[in-house]
């Protein structure tokens, strides 16, 4: 009887230890060697352009492992009810056996995600795709991206001079209301409509500590309006007006548009494509393009130099990329960078927004992060 | 004023009744042990007059006050009673010395600090614990712990003292003269006690009077010799000392006859209500045999030498009597001898 | 004493030894590590990070808001728990053993779900308490601002408090109640027996329950994540996070985070002495010898001003944010008032049949938490006889390791694990469930060696001496006879690590990847998107699986 219960606590043990070992978990598939990257840009376009070309593989020395399916691995700040049926759609018709699994997380998870990776040695992603161009700055700075072929469908405003990333989507920052508590006429037309004392303790907007979206529209706002104050002590001139009014500073940008939605907050600073997607879903909100210009953000994809699947990476853009990709981007009511296609109904086009947009040092986002986050810190929390 | 008196007292647990219409008054002054195998009630019983319990039924005065009504639904708390208490397991409180743990009583009145001072000191003295007052209950043997615990019944000189089997864990010769103190301490003081104990010789030793209980019922209140002498059941001779019990026939008014297998024996015994040719049990204690001597043969199957006296099993046929002889003589293991059945008693056959 | 035979201390020392080299892999080289990593950078020694974290002020901040919090609800914590532990334990309130029961809810109820619960009753602007009390006051200021420091502090003290519950109830439910009954004939009323002998006489075990809510107050992340952003107001478990979180293409968010957990070190640290201190001359053997029957105090005419003081307090703050997860997430969208046609069931399918990743995590999640209580168990029941039944040198380092990972913040160990065991010194674990298993078994340590050595001390050693004296050696007794007189003990202290195993999410945060997701950072991510009725559904779901699990497992052990 005693004996039995201990050796049920050991078979417990046993099964646990096993089911550990041979569960899902360890995915050895996935481990990977980070390769240093030593590569010349023209010597891996090269290679790139000949599988995109062949279509098959010609060479089993150039590139070994091509044959047979693939799995990559996608990090994205992309929106859950954008990328899972963009994947899934992928998934479902690629030609070549390749599945694209994800991991989804606010821009500044999925960077925290890929430096502890490169720390450890195993980059776990092979494509990444965020909001905030600056990001693949820096990775391309470290020599950690693998430049690739865009579609010359895309204008070149939206690619990296050197190859190295190209935008699959242009995200707007604007303002958004309840349209439950805000009439249209009395909604906040502008960026200082917001400092109104009306919407005092009912002002939201995402937090730079989670969100790239964020990041890129302090720096843009910044700019426009100006900072005050000297070292530690530097604030942003618009953010602290805000502050002042009560503005309520909510994690990632989602949680902007669940909390005007839900009626919590009036008005906010929110990204254009969630709103129509609250709208679709049936929330009571609406999307105001600023009438001094949005913050327009082209958000690049990439893939990164350690990926052992590039011809995948590469297929997988391609289908992002494509007129066919674009276009279903577009039914998830997000704006295409692909300028043939049509916005979806009632917003404006891209050329327009971009013409009006306010400019983002993306540089000094790249260099200044840190500097950037505490200063933002200081002017909302801190600042008397 | 300081008589208990508990009358028709009924308590139930769970539908399982610890005690059952029990009817006793100790008197002013008197030592009143309640004894009883475990689980007989003795000790709802103290709880009940301390005021730990309510009883369903019945009332309990102290003298003629009522403290404890189940009809009248009244219940004076356990503080308002004034009176002593030992516990079995000591109950001294660990995060206090031993005078603060015998002053607490006398706090709870607010008695000043010089009579505390002076009150604590005699009632440490009384216990024989001077000059431990600044020790802790740690630093103190299981008897010092209970001696505090009976200082600070003390105390408060109450006029009555329950005591919840106060000795059950000391050891034997700790024990013997603990019980002396009491006995001691309750003369000198004059005060009434309520005695709880399993132990008959702790009973027998202290008490003026003895309630002898079992499953919740008073089965005999008297004295610890007539208990002893002439209990008022079969229950009451088998608790209290060794005793033999032998089946027999009544035959005339001075006469049992007892079978014992291979032979027959007559013996004399007063038969009080039993009539001739009835069934009966005859009781009969190990030092009412004498040995040496008898109409009766009997075989010394084992014998204990027990220093004062020398226990002996003895087969008289198929029954098998215990009894005890002087240590002067000695019979040895397989002798034979001749044995009479002096004083004895007589009881009606029982199931068990 | 007789000495023990070769072959006896050569079985024990082999077990001993290798639940200390278990203790040392998982626990001991990880912490030293961390401190180490902190001024070695580059191989090379610098002052650097130190300078850095301490000349921040924001930290400064974090560290007073971490003592504030932390002492704000240690007092409200140990107030509630022992005010119910009294009323459960000692009085003759109707109900007693339901409303026991329903006391040790918020224990199951992870503390970050606890502070979306809140939110949805304690916005300032849409919570449904507060929206009540405006419209019933015609006012616009809230009753309270969830995402205030009162705020924090209230969620805190209401999920913290089971820990100072359970150890008085314990306390007083072993304490001989011959102590009060002894106080009562010696005069002193009902109040004044409770001031003059319960009370000092728990005193040891409300302060070491109210030393856990300290603990768990400081190192929790869940709940000053959620309620504490919206107004700036960091502790310094969100500030590593954030250290973490916004570390750009460097290592050097995560050295900066490890080397302010060093703040937090100090911190527990303090606690922990503290402990020693307070509690080191004041240990009593007040348990009572056999079984007794309580002392219940009568409450007379106030019985039903208590009774109702205790339902309002658990509908209020028990039952409430439990009913408003599951009403939330019954919702077709967010902020849609609780009509009828508004309710679906979508989210919970969503949750269960279409996304393959949050199956994936409650898979997880489940492996993870049974193989760290059980491997928590066994090793941990071995230690405890160490700590207990031995008098060997050196046990209490071994103490000292088991207690360090519990009592710092799980961001701290999860960052020690990833500086041990993803490649650098030995096997690379990252992106493997063993990395988390580790951090899990390091961090819940302490829950399994002091629940078994809490079941130990019951265990006199005469029934082991017996073993050995009818011919068992070391082992056997340990199988035949220790083990069977602590199960009891070791299935509470498994289902001590089991639950909060289960959800984790201030470890797994910075230690998952895809295929490893947990359920709790599962949530997180939800949250973190904003699919908020999505996550207030997978919540109910864990809740309904913990509280059933929980059930089982006590029924069929008893």
């Amino acid at each position: 009887m005693k004996r039995a219960t201990v050796w049920l606590a050991l078979v417990a043990l046993l099964i646990t230890v096993t089911t550990v070992g041979c569960g899902p978990a360890p995915t050895p598939q996935v481990i990977k060697e980070t390769v240093p990257v030593e590569v010349t840009k023209e010597v891996v376009v090269e290679t790139t352009r000949e599988v995109v070309v062949t279509a098959t593989p010609v060479s089993p020395t150039a590139v070994p492992e091509q044959t047979g399916p693939a799995t990559i691995m996608l990090y994205t700040s992309v929106p859950e009810g954008v990328v899972v049926p963009l994947v899934e759609k992928f998934n479902a018709e690629n030609s070549s056996d390749i599945t694209v699994e994800y991991y989804r997380a606010g821009s500044n998870s999925i960077i925290s995600k890929i430096t502890t990776e490169l720390i450890v040695g195993r980059v776990q992603a092979d494509v990444i795709w965020v909001a905030d161009p600056a990001y693949p700055m820096s990775l391309k700075k470290m020599g950690l991206l693998m430049p690739y072929e865009t579609p010359a469908s895309i204008p070149d405003q939206f690619k990296d001079p050197d190859g190295y990333f190209c935008a699959g989507r242009v995200i707007n920052m604007g303002l958004a209301y309840n349209t439950n508590l805000v009439s249209a006429e009395e909604a906040p037309k502008d960026w200082e409509d917001l400092l109104d004392p009306k919407w005092k303790g009912n002002v939201g907007l995402g937090s730079p500590l989670f969100s790239g979206t964020a990041i890129d529209a302090y720096q843009a706002l910044r700019d426009k309006f100006g900072t005050e104050g000297e070292q530690s002590s530097k604030y942003a001139v618009y953010f602290k007006k805000l502050a002042d009014n009560g503005a309520v500073v909510v994690s990632g940008q989602e949680d902007v548009i669940r909390k005007i939605a839900s009626g919590d907050l009036k008005v906010g600073m929110a990204v254009d494509f969630m709103v129509r997607q609250q709208i679709d879903a049936g929330g009571p909100i609406a999307f105001v393009y600023p009438e001094s210009g949005a913050v327009a953000i082209a958000s690049p994809l990439a893939i990164l130099a350690s990926t052992d699947e590039p011809e995948a990476a590469q297929e997988f853009i391609d289908f992002c990329l494509s007129q066919a990709g674009q276009e279903f981007l577009v039914q998830l009511r997000v704006l295409s960078v692909n300028l043939d296609i049509a916005p979806p109904e009632g917003v404006p086009t891209v050329p327009e927004i971009l013409a009006n947009a306010i400019p983002i040092d993306f540089e000094n986002i790249e260099k200044n992060r840190d500097g950037l986050l505490q200063e933002f810190e200081y002017g909302m929390f801190m600042a008397p | 004023m300081s008589e208990v008196r508990l009358v028709n007292v009924t308590k139930t647990f769970d539908a399982v009744a610890a005690v059952r219409n029990l009817s006793v008054t100790i008197r002013d002054g008197e030592f009143v042990s309640l004894l009883g195998p475990s689980g007989c009630g003795k000790t709802t019983t103290l709880r009940m007059i301390a005021g730990f319990e309510r009883p369903d039924q019945g009332e309990i005065y102290f003298g003629d006050e009522v403290v404890s009504s189940g009809e009248k639904n009244i219940f004076l708390p356990p503080e308002k009673r004034k009176l002593g208490m030992v516990f079995q397991s000591y109950a001294v409180w660990p995060h206090m010395s031993v005078f603060d743990n015998v002053a607490y009583p006398l706090r709870v009145i607010k008695m000043n600090r010089g009579e505390v001072k002076e009150t604590v000191d005699h009632a440490l003295s009384l216990v024989k614990l001077e000059g431990l007052g600044s020790r802790y209950p740690h630093q103190l043997s299981g008897g010092q712990q209970q001696r505090v615990a009976l200082a600070r019944a003390l105390v408060m000189e109450p006029e009555v003292m329950l005591l919840d089997e106060p000795l059950s864990n000391l050891d034997a010769k700790l024990r013997e003269e603990m019980r002396f103190e009491i006995k001691d301490l309750q003369k000198r003081l004059g005060i009434t006690v309520i005695y709880v104990t399993h132990d008959q010789a702790e009973a027998m030793v202290m008490s003026d009077r003895t309630v002898v209980m079992n499953e919740g019922l008073a089965y005999q209140i008297d004295e610890p010799r007539k208990i002893y002498e002439q209990p008022a059941d079969r229950f009451v001779a088998d608790f209290i000392g060794l005793i033999n019990f032998v089946e027999c026939e009544v035959i005339d008014e001075r006469t049992v006859l007892l079978k014992d297998g291979t032979g027959v024996h007559k013996v004399e015994c007063g038969i009080g209500d039993f009539n001739k040719g009835e069934r009966a049990v005859l009781a009969i204690r190990p030092e009412n045999v004498s040995l040496g001597a008898g109409p009766i043969r009997g075989t010394i199957k084992r014998a204990v030498y027990l220093g004062n006296v020398l226990d002996y099993r003895i087969m008289m046929g198929k029954i098998e009597l215990r009894v005890q002889g002087e240590a002067g003589v000695i019979y040895n293991e397989g002798e034979e001898i001749d044995l009479a059945i002096g004083r004895c008693l007589l009881f009606p056959p029982q199931a068990c | 004493m007789r000495l023990p035979r070769r072959e006896e201390i050569s079985v024990s020392y082999l077990v001993l030894g290798a639940a200390i080299l278990v203790l040392v892999i998982l626990v001991a080289w990880p912490m030293l590590l961390l401190f180490v990593n902190t001024v070695i950078v580059d191989s090379e020694f610098t002052t650097r990070l130190w300078r850095e974290v301490f000349t921040r002020r924001q930290n400064y901040t974090a560290l007073r808001n971490t003592l504030y919090i932390g002492v704000l609800v240690t007092l409200g914590s140990t107030v509630i728990g022992s005010f119910f532990a009294w009323l459960v334990g000692r009085t003759d309130l109707p109900f007693k053993g339901a409303l026991k029961a329903l006391l040790m809810l918020p224990f199951l109820m992870p503390p970050f779900i606890g502070a979306i619960a809140w939110e949805t009753l304690l916005s300032p602007r849409s919570g449904y308490f507060n929206k009540a009390f405006m419209s019933l006051f015609h006012t616009t200021t809230p009753l309270l601002d969830v995402f205030s420091t009162w705020g924090i502090v209230m969620v805190e003290s209401i999920y913290f408090y089971p820990f100072v519950f359970i150890t008085v109830a314990g306390a007083l439910e072993r304490m001989d109640p011959t102590l009060e009954e002894a106080a009562r004939t010696a005069g002193a009323g009902m109040l004044k027996v409770m001031k003059d002998v319960t009370l000092p006489l728990v005193s040891p075990s409300i302060m070491a329950g109210a030393l856990l809510a300290f603990a768990a107050s400081i190192s929790n992340f869940g709940i000053p994540l959620f309620l504490g952003m919206e107004k700036g107001f960091f502790v310094l478990t969100t500030r590593i996070f954030i250290y973490i979180k916004t570390q750009s293409a460097s290592f050097e968010g995560l050295q900066l985070g490890a080397t302010l957990s060093v703040f937090l070190l100090l911190a527990s640290g303090t606690a922990i002495i503290l402990e020693g201190r307070l509690l080191g001359g004041r240990k009593y053997a007040i348990l009572a010898g056999k079984s007794m029957r309580p002392h219940i105090v009568e409450l007379g005419r106030w019985k039903p001003v208590f009774l109702a003081l205790c339902l309002v307090f658990l509908f209020v703050a028990v039952l409430a944010p439990i009913g408003s997860i599951y009403l939330v997430s019954l919702l077709k969208v967010y902020g849609q008032p609780v009509r009828w046609e508004n309710l679906t069931l979508n989210n919970y399918y969503h949750e269960l049949f279409k996304d393959s990743m949050i199956r994936g995590a409650l898979r997880n999640s489940l492996v993870l938490s049974v193989a760290a209580a059980t491997i928590v168990m066994i090793v941990g029941s071995v230690i405890a006889y160490v700590l207990v039944k031995t008098r060997i040198k050196g046990r209490k380092v071994v103490e000292f390791f088991v207690m360090l990972p519990y009592s710092i913040p799980g961001t701290v160990v999860a960052i020690a694990m990833l500086l041990a065991w993803t490649g650098k010194y030995g096997p690379n674990l990252y992106g493997t469930l063993w990395l988390i298993l580790a951090a899990y078994c390091a961090h819940f340590m302490a829950l399994g060696v002091k629940s078994a050595a809490a079941s130990l001390e019951q265990v006199h050693t005469s029934l082991e001496e017996a073993a050995r004296v009818s011919g068992a050696n070391w082992l056997k007794t340990f199988g035949d006879i220790v083990a069977p007189l602590i199960k009891p003990g070791l299935v509470a202290g498994w289902l001590l690590v089991f639950i909060p195993a289960f959800r984790e999410l201030t470890t797994s945060v910075l230690l998952v990847s895809t295929h490893t997701m947990t359920i709790g950072v599962a949530i997180y991510n939800r949250l973190e998107d904003g699919y908020f009725l999505l996550a207030t559904a997978m919540s109910g779901i864990i809740l309904l699986l913990v509280f059933v699990g929980n059930l089982v497992i006590t029924r069929v052990t008893r």
